[in-house]
């Protein structure tokens, strides 16, 4: 077992399948990342869920190399990408949100503050905002590609 | 978001107000020595671990939740739950079994199956 303090931010940890909230992030959301709103903490979840599906769909395996073995710049290269498919699942549910009819005035809006503010530096922060808002707005997974959430795959 | 008087999720684990202090509390290398040797002298390392693990989860009273803390997390439960439902039916159309991951709640510090290998 290894620690991880509040600094780290929320995460998701596929060797035990569990996300990690420390719910004083809310405050930090509102605060540091001027993400305020109880839809930004909503997508923040949506994000790590994501990683959930990734991993249970094999992708987190696939795709994250062993950083033992590749370079720092590889390493980040395909880390970015599962953080901007997990936007981009995060997005496939806000979607259901919204037609469950769940979702409120600048909802969306906080959501995607919290895109744009949150993450390091190796994500190009305008991407996260790009992945999540297609598939929040319009996308289904499976009419988009005609096929398979095992599909899923953002090229950037 | 309009969520109250939604469906919270079972899959919560609070955790808050704990250490998060077992084994890593005493460091892996003396950790393992004490292991060592109690096994060499007869006993079961189990009952070691479990002792400390008891202690872990008497630290709870240190944390007091306040009322805005208590309604996040219930905020944070219906969202789990939303999330379980769209996704358990994602998988279902493509003819999987989506198994819903556990949601952590805790303070400071808390310990993971992850070392650098955590996705953010």
């Amino acid at each position: 077992m290894r620690m991880a303090a509040s600094s780290v931010g929320p995460f998701y940890c596929p060797g035990d399948m569990k996300l990690y909230i420390d719910l004083s992030f809310y405050q930090e959301l509102k605060q540091e990342f001027q993400a305020p709103g109880d839809f930004a903490m909503a997508y923040v979840i949506a994000h790590e869920v994501g990683h959930h599906v990734q991993t249970l769909l094999g992708t987190t395996e696939k795709e994250m190399p062993d950083r033992s073995k590749v370079g720092e710049t590889e390493y980040n290269r395909y880390s970015v990408r599962l953080e901007l498919q997990a936007d981009y699942l995060a997005g496939v549910w806000a979607h259901h949100a919204q037609g469950e009819n769940l979702l409120e005035e600048g909802d969306l809006e906080e959501a995607l503050n919290a895109a744009s503010g949150v993450g390091d530096d190796r994500i190009q922060k305008r991407h996260r905002v790009t992945w999540f808002q297609t598939a929040s707005r319009t996308v289904h997974p499976n009419r988009e590609n005609g096929g398979s959430i095992k599909d899923l795959n953002p090229v950037i | 978001m309009k969520w109250k008087g939604r469906q919270a999720s079972s899959n919560v684990e609070d955790k808050r107000g704990m250490t998060g202090k077992s084994m890593a509390g005493i460091g892996g290398g003396v950790g393992l020595a004490i292991v060592l040797i109690v096994t060499l002298l007869g006993g079961n390392p189990s009952d070691l671990l479990g002792s400390l693990n008891s202690t872990e989860s008497n630290n709870g009273s240190s944390y007091v939740e306040t009322d805005e803390e208590k309604e996040l997390a219930q905020f944070v439960s219906v969202v789990l739950a939303e999330t379980e439902q769209v996704w358990t039916e994602e998988f279902r159309k493509n003819g999987l079994e989506y198994k819903e991951p556990k949601l952590v709640l805790y303070s400071g510090s808390v310990e993971s199956a992850c070392g650098w290998q955590l996705l953010r």
